[in-house]
């Protein structure tokens, strides 16, 4: 069963979104009127994020040390994901999007020569999707807890640890992720690009 | 049972229910992985058993188990053709079991889809899914429903309306707060409150996520607001992880020491969640037996809920607008929006009334040539999702406003009910089933009485019909139908004087079309701010207006000071405490010099341009402020940025600052002190099949603020192309950008074929997330540039 969730509210990582754009805060110094102008700005940038989320429970078929089986006949190659999965019946497959609006806008206001407002926008969305995945993988928490089942701590996406961008064909069937906003070019590029997919292992608590 | 001789119960004592079940089945013998509804079923005995034990601790209410008893939780255990008999057979055995030694509530929770417009699963069909059991879990008897562990406004809702369209048993509702007294998905207590309150829940109160300590706060939170009786089901403590398994440790003791500060705060119910045992019932009854409940304070509430926001009214509250914007009439612009099904302006509107200070959103779809209720719906689920502020719903068609109120996600106010025969024995029930608040039209079939003791009268008559579905005074809002005083210029004291006993005597809130009174008029502004200085001091406490306007907007934070509404007076100081102009002796002593430098150090590129324009009127030569402000104002913000105490947007602010000055001073500039640079041309690309730009973006920003040339060719560029480029421009630098491993590739195919085009003098300089020094050198590169300050400080390096 798929699920798909049209806006998730979380928390704003206000931290995390100053820590990307280089500030330290042992270090930083900022006025007054500069920081009420990076903050507007992350504000305007977080208004724009529609965070928008899709996810769904596949059974593991057939693990080795080098890939994953999962669903209908699904494969994922990665040993370092095999690694992560070792022991877990079933997996999650989730994606999360901020929208395009949020980069749309970073993108003109790059154009406009507003390159506050380019940065702050372009921070805002990577964080704030970066959040809205940490908040799928709590909500299952939540529904699984109750069948003694946990996710692991570590999820996995495409393009890292040698599972391969291809893999993200699977996401867009498995998730109908298209229904989220997001398409996936034949390079296997998510736009918006403000859009991030997961697997974490589903492992009993005992 | 009746919700007469549950309320009976509930006024007598401190009301128990039961503690865990889940748990409880582990403990005897459930396996995971499976269905506990079946379980359940198979193994009546322990469900007794536990049953047993809790009525035996002090329980008054038993949940039946068929906590996953929905529809989509039983399809997840290939159970679904089995939901009938599941929940009428557990419900019986339940019933049979415990006779009336207490009462057994059916128990229905989250289905695991996120209901419209927060998720794809269709409202109706949500309903549905609930009734589906709730129709079963009736025939087998249950004296009640709990509606638990839900941590959705919007399916929580479904589920209250599944149970109110099947029958008129109590409903008791908790939600799932977490430590930020949230649930979830975002949802406040308070605003969960208002709206199931109004839709006609008996209890509400959260269970699970916390220990008792964490709920007391909550509790006292919402207690003020609550005309229904509280309850709290806390878990046994906060959980801890010990040996890779949860646990709740908190002892039937330490649980039960609670149970004063739980019923002190207001809880009139309560009960236990995960990991707790009879034992911590039998606890928890001993704590409160001489203990008595905190019965609901107030008989009716001014309040209306959006699904994270609640906004209350009354004469003790902020004088509220109510956004007047989202409606079409005669907003050319929007109408050809909304005929194209298009929402932007919409959006616009919501976001602009917001910041502009309404406190609530009109919306109104009437508009010839559209569906007025298909528009309404999909404005209601846009909003619902994109601002935090309440909704008012404005139509003068029933169904329009039926429709709404059943998916809006919160306690709507309706616009409107008036005496005219259809809308009050149509609209009025609408509103009372979604327990909506609702604006009182004083007028009726005949038209608008033109004396204040007219409108009185209808607005008795409208209220008297009101109360037979159980409206109070608070649930109201008299609209004061202002005319305009163009035509009739006793118009504005009729309003006035109906304001004034409606405040003073009827006790409701008021509200007015507040530029009604100014129609055709010249300088309308005046004329509307004086009425809502005069109305408000006879008691008008909300208006329906354009929040954009200052004028409105200032009077009214004033009036809120004087009318003490403004709690010592924050609000008005922090509204305007930032806005006292700088005092310009400040500006003025600093010499336009340091004026420059200092606009371009602190970012202000607001500002420059005067500095710059005072510099050179006070004889400044163009070149001098080049090379004694500009230059040395831009790498201080260098140096600043290099030893960390500027970072990136300070960094930009500083160039952009200067950008700003160049403007000004380059029709004065014969020559630049910079020349070389300025015409150096460096062509920047992101490579092919990458799509991240926004890096490059930035480096063209910050050589294009410091002299250079920039062609940016976009993102997904190939080599020939970039290579092309270089070579038709004569650029001397390319800069190239990716973002990804899979991508980097691409930056050699570059370097490759400018060298084999011969471009022996081009410099190429790479960055990017993905690629380091060393990488650079491996495939060629002139350069590795770490940021946009690097790249500059490179282009620099390579036009000397």
């Amino acid at each position: 069963m798929i699920n798909f969730i049209n806006n998730i509210v979380l928390s704003v990582p206000e931290r995390k979104i100053y820590s990307r754009l280089g500030h330290n805060r042992h270090l930083t110094e900022m006025s007054d009127s500069q920081r009420k102008k990076i903050d507007t700005a992350i504000a305007q940038g977080i208004a724009l994020c529609q965070l928008r989320g899709a996810w769904g429970r596949f059974e593991i078929n057939k693990w080795s040390e080098e890939s994953v089986e999962f669903g209908d006949g699904n494969v994922f190659e990665s040993a370092k994901l095999a690694k992560l999965l070792k022991g877990c019946k079933s997996l999650a497959l989730f994606a999360v999007t901020a929208g395009s609006d949020i980069v749309e806008e970073a993108s003109a206001s790059a154009a406009q020569g507003d390159g506050v407002k380019a940065l702050a926008y372009d921070a805002a969305g990577s964080e704030m999707v970066d959040a809205a995945a940490e908040w799928i993988q709590q909500y299952l928490n939540q529904q699984f807890k109750r069948n003694k089942e946990t996710l692991t701590k570590m999820r996995f996406s495409p393009g890292y640890g040698g599972l391969g961008l291809k893999s993200q064909a699977i996401f867009f069937k498995l998730l109908d992720i298209e229904k989220l906003g997001v398409k996936l070019t034949e390079d296997f590029l998510m736009i918006p690009e403000k859009t991030v997919t997961a697997i974490a292992g589903i492992q009993n608590i005992n | 049972m009746s919700k007469k001789k549950f309320n009976e119960l509930i006024s007598k004592k401190v009301v128990l229910v039961d503690g865990a079940t889940g748990t409880e089945f582990i403990k005897r013998g459930m396996p995971q992985g499976v269905s506990p509804e079946l379980w359940a079923l198979e193994n009546l005995d322990a469900v007794h058993e536990i049953h047993n034990a809790y009525i035996d601790a002090g329980s008054d209410i038993v949940y039946i188990p068929s906590f996953g008893g929905n529809r989509i939780k039983l399809e997840e255990f290939g159970l679904a053709d089995r939901l009938y008999e599941m929940n009428c057979s557990l419900a019986k055995a339940v019933k049979e079991n415990i006779g009336d030694s207490a009462l057994a509530f059916g128990d229905i929770a989250p289905t695991g889809k996120f209901v419209e417009p927060f998720g794809d699963l269709a409202f109706e069909d949500a309903v549905d899914i609930y009734k589906e059991q709730i129709k079963a879990l009736l025939d087998g008897g249950v004296d009640g429903f709990a509606i638990e562990t839900m941590m959705d406004i919007q399916e929580t809702r479904a589920a209250v309306l599944a149970v109110k369209e099947c029958c008129d048993l109590p409903i008791i509702v908790t939600m799932t707060f977490e430590e930020n007294c949230r649930t979830l998905t975002g949802n406040d207590p308070l605003s969960a409150l208002i709206t199931l309150q109004a839709l006609g829940v008996d209890a509400f109160g959260c269970n699970c996520s916390t220990g008792p300590e964490g709920m007391i706060e909550l509790i006292k939170t919402i207690k003020p607001y609550a005309k229904i009786p509280l309850l709290t089901k806390p878990n046994a403590g906060m959980p801890k992880l010990i040996g890779g398994e949860t646990v709740f440790d908190m002892g039937a003791d330490e649980f039960a020491g609670h149970v004063g500060g739980l019923v002190g705060a207001g809880a009139n119910i309560i009960g236990g969640c995960c990991g707790t045992t009879p034992e911590h019932i039998k606890a928890q009854a001993d704590a409160a037996k001489d203990l008595r409940p905190i019965m609901p304070q107030v008989k009716a509430i001014s309040a209306i809920s959006a699904p994270h926001a609640t906004c209350l009214l009354g004469q003790d509250q902020p004088f509220k607008v109510i956004g007047e914007r989202i409606n079409p009439t005669g907003k050319k612009k929007l109408q050809a929006e909304l005929r194209e099904g298009k929402f932007g302006m919409v959006r616009q509107y919501a976001s602009e009334q917001l910041a502009g200070g309404a406190a609530i959103l009109d919306v109104n779809m009437g508009l010839s040539g559209i569906d007025e209720k298909t528009m309404m719906l999909d404005t209601i689920s846009l909003l619902a999702q994109g601002t935090a502020l309440p909704l008012c719903i404005d139509s003068t068609d029933c169904e329009v406003i039926e429709a709404a109120l059943r998916i809006y996600p919160g306690r709507a106010l309706v616009n409107s009910i008036s005496a005219e025969k259809d809308r009050l024995e149509k609209t009025l029930p609408i509103a009372a089933k979604y327990g909506a608040m609702f604006i009182l039209l004083p007028l009726n079939d005949e038209g608008i009485p033109e004396t204040a003791q007219g409108r009185i009268e209808l607005s008795k008559e409208i209220f008297t019909e009101a109360q037979k579905y159980g409206y109070e005074r608070e649930d109201i809002v008299l609209d004061a139908l202002i005319m305009t005083v163009s035509s009739n210029q006793s118009a504005a004291k009729v309003s006035l004087d109906l304001i004034e006993w409606a405040s003073r005597e009827f006790k409701v809130n008021t509200a007015c079309g507040l530029s009604n009174v100014s129609f055709g008029m010249p300088e309308r502004k005046w004329i509307n701010a004086a009425f809502l200085g005069m109305a408000m001091g006879r008691g008008l406490n909300m208006a329906i207006a354009n929040p954009s306007s200052e004028i409105l907007m200032s009077l009214i934070a004033g009036g809120d000071v004087l009318a003490e509404r403004d709690q010592k007076m924050h609000r008005y100081v922090d509204k305007f405490s930032g806005i006292e102009p700088r005092p310009k002796t400040k500006q003025e002593n600093i010499d336009p010099p340091q004026r420059v430098f200092n606009c371009v150090v602190e970012g202000h590129d607001d500002t420059i341009s005067e500095a710059v324009t005072a510099a050179l009127e006070s004889g400044l030569e163009a070149k001098t402020i080049v090379d004694d402000c500009l230059i040395p104002a831009i790498n201080k913000v260098g140096e600043l940025y290099d030893c960390k105490k500027y970072f990136l947007p300070q960094l930009i602010m500083g160039a952009d600052a200067m950008r700003k000055a160049f403007e000004v001073l380059e029709p004065h500039l014969a020559e630049t002190s910079d020349e070389q640079s300025k015409k150096a041309l460096v062509v920047l690309a992101t490579v092919e099949g990458d799509i991240h730009d926004i890096g490059k973006n930035i480096v063209a920003l910050m050589l294009r603020n410091y002299g250079f040339d920039v062609l940016d060719l976009g993102k997904d560029v190939s080599a020939e192309k970039i290579i092309n480029a270089a070579k038709e421009h004569k650029a001397q630098i390319v800069g190239l950008s990716a973002l990804m491993t899979t991508t980097m590739i691409k930056m050699e195919e570059v370097v490759k074929l400018a060298k084999q085009e011969g471009l022996s003098e081009l410099k190429i300089m790479i960055g990017g997330a993905v690629v380091d020094k060393d990488y650079a050198k491996q495939i060629g590169a002139d350069a590795y540039a770490a940021d946009a300050m690097a790249s500059v400080k490179l282009a620099k390096k390579f036009t000397k």
